[in-house]
């Protein structure tokens, strides 16, 4: 017991509690369904690994595997990039810097939900803003959600403008807690803003970059919404990533198991995915 | 100043849409079918807004969401800065392992574990309860995520020293790490707030009446199946995003003040 | 002495609590939810003992979920307002009203059905059983731009100055010539829906499942050029293209003028009057097109009573239902609170709105012309299973990655697994 406070695993175990009985045991339970064919109304069958042979074979749960990259992987560096500059520009504690950042930050306030149907209705092909602007200019109509290329491109707009204001808060959290004397001692030694940035910030921001790149991949992955409001999944499966695959073969197949199998199948190919990334980034960053 | 021009800019980008749902929410029903569509309110309208209050128990369904949001910030503040400090400062066997398992379940989309969640919290007798929004919520993966790696840049020396001078864990937490980690506790209780009042699943399957309500679970209810009023969508859109924004404003100024007065002195 | 005063006091307490029964009752839409509001409010007055708890849920993503789960862990509601899409899936689990009905009115089940339309009874469960009682009923049928036909020179039917429907050519010729002359970018607002779909295909008189629920829809040899036609809709700019590929509005499409015409229903009633009061747009509605026969297939929703073990809600949840039953009781007052058309027979509402009394006698024809098998053959599981898949193949149909013959062949593929999913 004592040796829990000395290697202070107890801090963990209020949340660890919880994590096994709300985050843990539904995986668990999930991977128990992935066995069985079940559509909730009536008892479950078992079928083995039927639901994992049926899903070798499904096409478009592969296909929404490879827009479910494409999306997550056009996102994360843009929201990366565009995070890291704001929270840059916003890390004092002036008013100008204060007020700004809501503006940024408001777009993650924004319910899912209501952030699809805003640009649903600015992008929309013939009744949106934006190309009914654009026809008062004399331009025609451009498919924003219909052509399949900027359909994508339309999902990952939306998908930026929602997580950039949540990194940038995790950025300036990182770069508030970077020591003030590093800089000034720097500044006194004569280094210019860039040497400034590459040589101390960035480095001191390692745990920080991580954290974003690490959310922003998984946030990505496992978000249908956005893409559900704006053009659920289409046009055909162009858009359809594969929680939102999983979602309408769980509730509009009926196919819980089904959905079980193709959910674990999908952790497990993202989470290795992501634990290459993070190796590679782990070796190459070295020690501060 | 060109950094200023920058935001500026990019701030009027990011505020098009939110500009654009605010000032159709003041049109009426006829004026938001309309094409071309306005860019400002011809007859400004609050139709959407008496709509909504007359229509639906709009305070209570505020006074619970705002409930379920407050008290679910305070234990995932405690959660996240504990387990936090545990698995950045910790010497544990199973550290590694239990980081790793927690961050697998980042992935995982909220809709799929849908039904062993309302089995689990079925079976913990947490149904049509404001707590039934609350317990099952207050440990996230994301935001102890966020606290192991901002924990993990404070130094050990100063754990060391302050064992070396024989202080015990808990005073160690309480007088080093909890007060250095103000920026980290006000982000967390903005995004923890921001995540309670945009739930949806959750509530959607753990509410049973119309009092326990939340506002998310009455914005989406306007969604009908021959149709959604779209006015009235948009009002409520507005009045659900107006208190995020208040607590962003006042815990940006609550736990930032001072910090960088002469910056973090160790 | 005080000890039995106590006694007392605690069972007339207790018995004051048990006089009040609290009842819930799951709605899949927003204003059916408030115009039921209204409705109980008038019921809760006449009868002091009942709270009716109404509980409005997303139709789209959320309702099916939470009745599949209150079903799955038997915490089920009391009553449910559920619609023709949904309950063949549990109609299991509803409450037999038949006893009640007998009670009420003095009617068998099979007399009770008979009162309503063929096509909204066949829902209703077995000979012998009423497992719920309509409340609304819709029908398929064109809304139409008054002035921009008026501009084309177009008639429409059956009160805008002919009476009889215009044949598929000709429906499409109209659907030119007001585009053209109005200069619109499309003609016809086209909502992604399979039902939507079925009320274009169940003119061909081609079905897509039989009475023994066999899929047959590759045995017409209609099908392929029926489902061209439809493609062409779209590959011809007359319906949006974005309607389908991407969700977009078609109401919205309608509403804002970019189209002169909704192949939509009499749902969309109360929404059409207020729109035209806020824009002073003048809307109708037209007979849909005549190709081997013309009607508007129904649809609509029910309200049923869960069976939950306990006999005193049971109770107070089936009065309501019988009140509801009553087409000159609760009924009568949902019908005009929000402008739906009733599902009985012969049963002629004044909507004190002259358009909607207008509409109404329309609707009726459409539904009244429509053939039971439009109903059948939708009215079970299997159905409503191969609902999101068929819209999507069509939708690749439209993206022309698919050609009719592979739109009827997945879909049969999927059947197929839908069969056996179902175990038979």
């Amino acid at each position: 017991m004592r040796k829990w406070v000395r290697n202070r695993f107890v801090f963990s175990i209020p949340s660890l509690i919880l994590f096994l009985l709300f985050t843990f045991v539904p995986v668990v339970i999930t991977i128990y369904f992935s066995f069985y064919s079940w559509d909730l109304l009536h008892p479950m069958k078992f079928i083995g690994f039927k639901n994992f042979k049926d899903l070798l074979s499904d096409n478009w749960f592969w296909n929404s595997i490879f827009v479910s990259f494409k999306y997550t992987f056009l996102s994360v560096p843009l929201i990366f990039i565009l995070s890291l500059i704001l929270g840059i520009f916003l890390q004092e504690e002036d008013r100008f810097s204060k007020t700004f950042r809501a503006f940024f930050y408001w777009p993650y306030m924004v319910p899912l939900v209501a952030a699809g149907t805003m640009w649903k209705w600015l992008l929309s092909t013939d009744t949106g803003m934006i190309n009914a602007i654009l026809s008062k200019l004399g331009f025609s109509n451009i498919s924003w959600l219909e052509n399949p290329h900027l359909a994508l491109l339309s999902t990952v707009l939306v998908q930026v403008w929602v997580l950039t204001g949540f990194m940038m808060m995790l950025f300036i959290t990182g770069l508030q807690n970077i020591p003030q004397e590093l800089h000034e001692a720097a500044i006194v030694d004569g280094a210019n803003k860039f040497q400034l940035f590459w040589k101390i910030t960035f480095p001191l921001l390692k745990n920080t970059s991580v954290l974003v790149i690490i959310l922003s991949i998984a946030y990505c992955f496992r978000n249908f919404t956005i893409v559900y409001i704006l053009t659920t999944g289409g046009p055909g499966y162009a858009t359809t990533v594969t929680p939102l695959y999983i979602y309408q073969q769980a509730f509009s197949s009926y196919r819980i198991g089904y959905a079980s199998a193709m959910s674990l199948v999908f952790l497990i190919i993202i989470f290795f995915v992501s634990f290459f990334a993070f190796r590679v980034q782990e070796k190459e960053s070295g020690e501060i | 100043m060109t950094r200023k021009i920058v935001v500026i800019i990019l701030a009027i980008i990011f505020m098009i849409p939110v500009y654009w749902t605010v000032i159709s929410s003041f049109k009426t029903l006829g004026e938001i079918y309309q094409y071309p569509p306005t860019i400002f309110p011809k007859h400004f309208s609050l139709e959407g807004y008496n709509s909504i209050f007359k229509n639906m128990d709009f305070i209570r369904y505020l006074g619970n969401t705002l409930f379920v949001a407050i008290v679910s910030t305070i234990f995932t503040v405690f959660l996240c800065l504990t387990v936090g400090y545990s698995l950045a400062k910790g010497t544990f066997r199973g550290k590694n392992f239990l980081s790793s398992l927690i961050m697998i379940t980042l992935f995982i989309t909220a809709e799929i574990t849908m039904v062993p969640l309302f089995i689990i919290i079925r079976k913990l007798g947490l149904m049509n309860s404001l707590w039934g929004l609350i317990i099952p919520a207050v440990f996230t993966p994301t935001g102890t995520f966020t606290a192991v790696q901002y924990m993990k840049d404070i130094p050990d020396e100063l754990l060391e020293s302050a064992k070396i001078d024989g202080a015990t864990e808990i005073q160690i937490f309480n007088r080093i790490i909890v007060p250095l980690s103000k920026p980290l506790i006000a982000a967390l209780s903005i995004f923890s707030f921001t995540w309670r009042w945009n739930d949806f699943i959750l509530p959607l399957i753990v509410i049973n009446e119309s009092k326990l309500y939340t506002i998310q679970l009455a914005l989406s209810s306007l969604q009908g199946q021959y149709g959604v009023a779209w006015n009235e969508v948009l009002a409520l859109t507005v009045l659900s995003i107006v208190p995020t924004l208040i607590i962003f404003l006042l815990f940006q100024n609550l736990f930032m003040k001072g910090l960088m007065a002469g910056g973090l002195k160790y | 002495m005080k000890k039995s005063l106590l006694i007392c006091l605690l069972v007339i307490l207790v018995s004051c609590i048990s006089l009040s029964v609290d009842l819930t009752v799951y709605v899949g839409d927003a204003s059916m939810g408030r115009n039921m509001s209204k409705v109980v409010e008038i019921y809760e007055k006449e009868n002091p003992g009942v709270n009716i708890d109404v509980v409005v849920l997303p139709y789209y993503g959320g309702f099916m979920q939470k009745v599949s789960l209150s079903i799955m862990s038997g915490e089920v509601p009391d009553l449910v307002q559920i619609t023709t899409a949904y309950i063949p899936q549990v109609s299991e689990y509803l409450v037999d009203l038949s006893p009640f009905i007998q009670d009420s009115f003095g009617l068998t089940a099979e007399e009770y059905k008979d009162q309503i339309y063929d096509v909204t009874s066949v829902y209703l469960g077995s000979e012998g059983v009423v497992c719920a009682v309509p409340l609304e009923f819709t029908v398929h049928g064109l809304w139409v731009n008054k002035e921009m036909l008026k501009n084309a020179g177009i008639t429409h039917p059956p009160f805008g100055g002919q009476e009889n429907p215009w044949s598929w050519n000709e429906f499409k010729s109209i659907l030119n010539e007001v585009k053209k002359v109005n200069k619109l970018p499309y003609a016809l607002a086209f909502d992604y829906s399979t039902d939507r779909f079925f009320s274009y295909l169940s003119l061909w008189n081609i079905r897509v499942l039989d009475d023994d629920l066999n899929f047959i829809l590759d045995q017409n040899p209609n099908t392929e050029k029926a489902l061209e036609e439809f493609l062409n809709l779209f590959k011809d700019g007359f319906i949006p293209k974005a309607e389908w590929l991407s969700g977009q509005a078609a109401d919205q499409d309608f509403f804002s003028g970019r189209t002169a015409v909704y192949w939509s229903g009499s749902w969309q009633a109360s929404t059409v009057l207020d729109v035209s009061k806020s824009t002073g747009k003048e809307i109708d509605v037209a007979f849909l097109p005549e190709i081997n026969n013309w009607f508007g297939i129904p649809g609509g929703s029910f309200l049923g009573a869960f069976k939950t073990g306990n006999s005193e809600k049971e109770k107070a949840a089936t009065d309501f239902i019988m009140w509801m039953a009553d087409k000159e009781g609760g009924y009568l007052e949902l019908m005009k609170h929000g402008y739906y058309l009733p599902a009985y027979e012969d049963y002629v509402i004044d909507y004190e709105n002259e358009e909607m009394n207008k509409w109404a006698q329309v609707f009726a024809q459409l539904g009244e012309r429509a053939p039971v098998w439009t109903a059948t053959s939708r009215a079970n599981e299997v159905w409503s299973r191969l609902y999101e898949p068929l819209r999507k193949e069509l939708s690749l149909g439209i993206t022309g990655q698919a050609t009719p013959k592979q739109i009827i062949e997945n879909t049969k593929n999927e059947y197929e697994r839908i069969r056996k999913d179902l175990g038979f």
